[in-house]
């Protein structure tokens, strides 16, 4: 019918496509205007949960730092500040009963803590150390006069001792003899204290001095007047909001550690100091690693005594103890919280803390994701477990709160980016700046670094408007009969493509590192960089380089802009993937944890929500992955275009015969394009890259040209606008299918139900029933519920 | 508690409680101080008794019975009190006790209103459910109870005395240094909240400590047989406090 009215075949291709392009669109655009309009009802109009913990938390002291320090402070108060015996409540006068005893003996004896240690050791992990008394030690140690017995460890024994020309108490820790053996050690004590004298923070035990005292070899260290978590939790059960206020501080401390590239690897309770001032602080950072000899030389039992505490290791400290690296102590510290919170320790199929203690079920989400046995599931930073906690704490005030939707579904990014105050008794600001999903903490991040990421993020955006232009001049030249659809068109829009998705790509790379590098100092030193990272930056950086080859070809002046647009066009593609690639890593994987946290096995409601969503979530993937399909072909005409050569001419290749083994790749019609490409099938499945070198190899006067220049315009614009009209809406699916089944991201799926009823993909006949299927499926509120808490 | 503890400064010229026992069959006096002796002491076997499984009620009345049975029946004279101390004595006699009881069967009324002595066992219930709930030995129980017993009433002897002569503000203040100076402010800083000079503050603190010492040991010498086991009572009550 369309041919009545003058149009040719390829026109109405071309309609179809364009059809096909604005449909896509116009999905995205509806799709996305209901997300933000939800996301907006959600802002101005928040649900009855979040208005309670708003009403509770003007109740709180504001301060949360110092409430904090009044919550642990209180707790250290339960301690006789002499030998640190626990104070019940029925201390006479609140003064500690044995020490009052002792106060009745004629002639007062110094009072020891005998048996009462600050660090005491677990029992059976280590034979105590007889050889070195108090006495014996003196000798070796003028400059200190030691005043009392600690405790013993693993770790060694730690004394009391005054440091004589500064009149100052320390603790001097003296390493084992057995650990000191290794001809090594003393190299490694070295480094390794000299690591550890480097960390100077508020919540990490200070180590002063170091060094080799004939046999012995020694730390001497900040003395923390106080007692340690293990004599607080023997002492009797800590209140949730007591073991909360803990946390955050060890957060902080393990935080500030990581970023210096330390890994504790034995966080314990014994490990975790409380002062009297109701300071936490860490002990014994990365000794665990200073007393394990090379990996080579050491049995497993020993390993297991001086490296760490079996109950409180991660699964590969035991599983491939050479890997442990931070995530190792997140795992720990999941360990103490839980025994915090329950009295217990999560051995087995452990119940919740919130079946045990009056605390929010968020909590437990949290506690569950530290718990995670595979490090690359749990929170990758030590500051994100205090900043969901923080989101979460509140909720400890009452455990059955209805959670309001767009809250819980934006997480702590949302609580912290609208500044508003979380339900907790725990202020916002510490969370909000500690925070690296929202920005690098003040001074954290080399002004180098953010210029790099600023130029990156301009440039892109830069390049970005330069291909928009390049697209829209060829389309205009070509709809005015300026421009045949031919050699210089397809040059004009290969430059175009290539020059929008270099941009997007450096857009999404530069924002992939600035996200990366918030709280760490470089990105080199991340925590959160992986090398799929630096595979991705990579990839980027050749599609730029591709790019930057078809200007200088073009500028070259050989052959136009027609026999440039190959390079831009394998640019574009290089570019367009890594960019996708590299926003995937950032939203979904490095952005997880300010999402709702996973989904708790144990919840059999989540279970049957699950099983229920899974039908129309893997009906979107599946539509998705139909909707690829042209994609594919669409990326296997460039190989025909670069064999084929530029231009509108091709040459007869006998290359061909080899490579694509078929007749059909001498006929460049479209239909001929989708046979080679059909008959390849392993190109599919690679990248553009391998094809680079054709182009940089193409022959200057290939012999035997023969005139076709509809096919491979057709060829070009088949290629753009599938990639357009196609491959957004179906990679979108994808993502939302496989993030719905996880039941994540509700708008997201929501938005993937309506573009799957759309035409805007090849699957979009399969999508139509699965679409509606997804759509009344995310409608339920039972099913909102569960995505959202 | 404490506050109804005779606390005069009759305890100063000590008297050993197996001489008040002998005694006790002799003048009012004397069995009045023996009343007296076990009125302080109550709770320690109350919450011995409780711990051994009794029910509140059953122990209130077996408790009542017991320290009724004591002081009427001259059991106390029975006692080998050359060598004993009364803590080691009570804790046989009330476990004995519960024994004969027991098989005398538990339906039998007891008590009958044979209020000796007047002890307010509510309160004393309610202490008992404040006690940490981890797995002492009811003789465990006993002894610890036996010793912040002995110290709330050497406290509260010393803050009477404080007070009677108006100077409770500084004993609230000087009582933290009974314990030694770890995790109390700095010296000079209490001297200038009290309006004294440092010398001053520390003769106080000597003194406090020293009036405090004889108190405390004015007190354990009551319930032991001799002055010299006054030492050895200490170091056992501190190994009560403290043992595993």
């Amino acid at each position: 019918m369309l041919a009545v009215i003058g149009l040719g075949a390829a026109e109405i291709v071309v309609l179809g496509f364009l059809c096909l392009l604005f449909f896509g669109l116009l999905g995205l655009a509806i799709g996305g205007l209901a997300y933000f309009l939800k996301q907006a009802k959600g802002d101005s109009t928040p649900g009855p949960a979040a208005a309670a913990p708003a009403a509770v938390s003007l109740s709180q002291p504001i301060d949360a730092a110092q409430s904090s320090a009044d919550v642990v402070a209180s707790i250290t108060k339960r301690f006789c500040p002499q030998c640190r015996a626990a104070l019940g409540g029925d201390s006479p006068e609140g003064l500690c009963a044995a020490c009052l005893l002792a106060g009745g003996l004629e002639a007062p004896a110094p009072l020891t803590a005998d048996g009462l240690a600050m660090t005491t050791p677990p029992s059976g992990s280590q034979p105590p150390v007889t050889s070195q008394v108090p006495a014996d030690l003196a000798k070796h140690f003028p400059q200190l006069e030691i005043l009392e017995l600690l405790g013993r460890g693993g770790m060694g024994a730690v004394y009391k001792a005054r440091q004589k020309n500064l009149d100052r108490i320390v603790a001097l820790k003296v390493i084992p003899p057995e650990a000191a053996k290794d001809p090594a050690f003393a190299e490694r004590f070295a480094r390794e204290a000299r690591a550890l004298a480097r960390l100077n923070h508020a919540n990490i035990v200070t180590v002063h001095d170091f060094g080799q005292a004939g046999e012995i070899y020694f730390l001497i260290m900040e003395f923390v007047d106080g007692v340690n978590l293990r004599q607080a939790l023997r002492a009797g059960r800590l209140s949730p909001r007591e073991a909360l206020a803990i946390v955050p501080q060890i957060c902080d401390a393990l935080q500030y550690a990581h970023d210096q590239g330390i890994v504790h690897r034995d966080i314990k309770p014994e490990n975790v100091l409380l002062d009297r001032a109701g300071r936490v602080k860490i002990a014994d950072f990365g000794l665990a690693k200073l007393l394990v000899p090379g990996s080579d030389d050491f049995t497993l039992t020993q390993t297991r005594q001086v490296m760490g505490t079996p109950r409180y290791m991660a699964p590969e400290q035991f599983e491939r103890p050479t890997e442990v690296d931070h995530r190792a102590d997140i795992y720990s510290l999941g360990v103490v919280i839980y025994e915090m919170l329950t009295g217990e320790m999560p051995i087995g199929r452990f119940p919740l803390p919130s079946e045990k203690v009056q605390i929010d079920v968020r909590i437990d989400q949290v506690v569950l994701r530290t718990l995670e046995k595979e490090p690359a599931r749990r929170y990758q930073r030590a500051s994100q477990v205090k900043s969901e906690l923080a989101s979460a704490g509140g909720g400890m005030v009452s455990a059955g709160m209805g959670i309001s939707g767009s809250q819980a579904e934006l997480g702590s990014e949302s609580v912290a980016a609208r500044g508003s105050t979380p339900p907790t008794w725990q202020t916002p600001a510490p969370a909000t700046k500690s925070d690296p999903t929202l920005s690098p903490p003040p001074g954290g991040v080399p002004l180098g670094m953010v210029l790099g990421v600023a130029i990156g993020m301009v440039l892109g955006i830069l390049l970005m408007s330069v291909g928009a232009f390049a697209i829209g001049y060829a389309i205009l030249e070509a709809v005015s009969k300026q421009l045949p659809l031919a050699g210089p068109f397809w040059g004009w829009m290969g430059a175009g493509f290539g020059c929008l998705a270099g941009g997007f790509g450096s857009v999404a790379g530069s924002y992939n590192s600035y996200r990366q590098m918030a709280g760490a100092e470089d990105l080199l030193r991340s925590p959160r960089t992986t090398w799929l990272d630096w595979v991705l930056r990579g990839y980027l950086v050749l599609g730029v380089v591709l790019i930057v080859a078809g200007l200088w070809d073009y500028l070259d002046g050989y052959g136009g802009i027609s026999s440039s647009g190959p390079l831009f066009l394998l640019g574009a593609i290089t570019c367009f993937q890594a960019g996708l690639f590299l926003l995937w890593r950032t939203v979904v994987v490095i952005g997880q944890p300010r999402l709702a946290g996973d989904a708790a096995p144990l919840d059999p409601r989540r279970e049957a929500i699950r099983r229920r969503v899974a039908g129309p979530a893997i009906g979107l993937m599946v539509v998705g992955l139909v909707g690829l399909i042209p994609t594919l072909l669409a990326m296997l005409m460039v190989p025909t275009v670069v064999l084929f050569g530029p231009g509108d001419q091709i040459h007869e290749g006998p290359r061909m015969t080899e490579d694509m083994g078929t007749k059909a790749a001498y006929l460049p019609t479209p239909a001929a394009t989708l046979a080679a490409a059909l008959a390849a099938p392993t190109f599919a499945l690679t990248s553009p890259i391998p094809f680079a070198p054709f182009v940089l190899a193409q022959p200057e006067a290939a012999p035997g040209m023969v005139e076709t220049p509809v096919g491979i315009a057709w060829a070009g614009i088949l290629f753009l606008v599938f990639i357009l009209a196609s491959t957004i809406p179906a990679v979108l699916l994808i993502v939302a299918g496989w993030r719905m089944r996880k039941l994540r991201s509700h708008g997201l799926a929501s938005v993937a139900a309506v573009i799957a009823v759309l035409p805007c993909t090849a699957g979009w006949l399969l999508g139509i029933p699965i679409g509606i299927w997804a759509l009344v499926v995310l409608m339920r509120p039972e099913v909102v519920e569960v995505f959202e808490s | 508690m404490s506050a109804s503890t005779p606390a005069g400064d009759s305890q100063f010229h000590t008297t050993h409680w197996s001489l008040i026992a002998a005694a006790s069959g002799e003048s009012d006096a004397s069995r009045a101080a023996l009343a007296d002796l076990c009125a302080a002491y109550w709770y320690p076997i109350y919450a011995y008794l409780r711990r051994r499984g009794r029910a509140a009620e059953d122990a209130r009345d077996l408790a009542q019975e017991f320290f009724a049975t004591l002081l009427e029946k001259g059991y106390l004279a029975d006692a080998d009190r050359e060598r004993g101390r009364f803590r080691a004595f009570l804790l046989t006699a009330v476990a004995r006790f519960a024994a004969k009881e027991r098989e005398k069967g538990a339906a039998q009324k007891r008590g009958g209103g044979r209020a000796s002595l007047s002890i307010d066992f509510d309160d004393g219930e309610r202490r008992y459910l404040r006690e940490p709930s981890h797995d002492w030995t009811p003789e465990r129980i006993f002894e610890r109870r036996w010793a912040l017993t002995l110290l709330d009433r050497t406290l509260a002897a010393l803050r009477q005395e404080h007070a009677a002569a108006g100077k409770l503000p500084l004993f609230e203040v000087l009582k933290q240094f009974l314990t030694g100076e770890a995790g109390a402010p700095p010296l000079r800083q209490v001297a200038e909240s009290l309006g004294m000079t440092e010398g001053a503050l520390k003769v106080a603190i000597h003194r406090l400590r020293e009036k405090y010492r004889e108190r405390l040991r004015a007190e354990i010498a009551q319930t032991v047989a001799a002055q010299e086991d006054v030492d050895e009572e200490l170091a056992a009550l501190r190994a009560a406090l403290r043992g595993g």
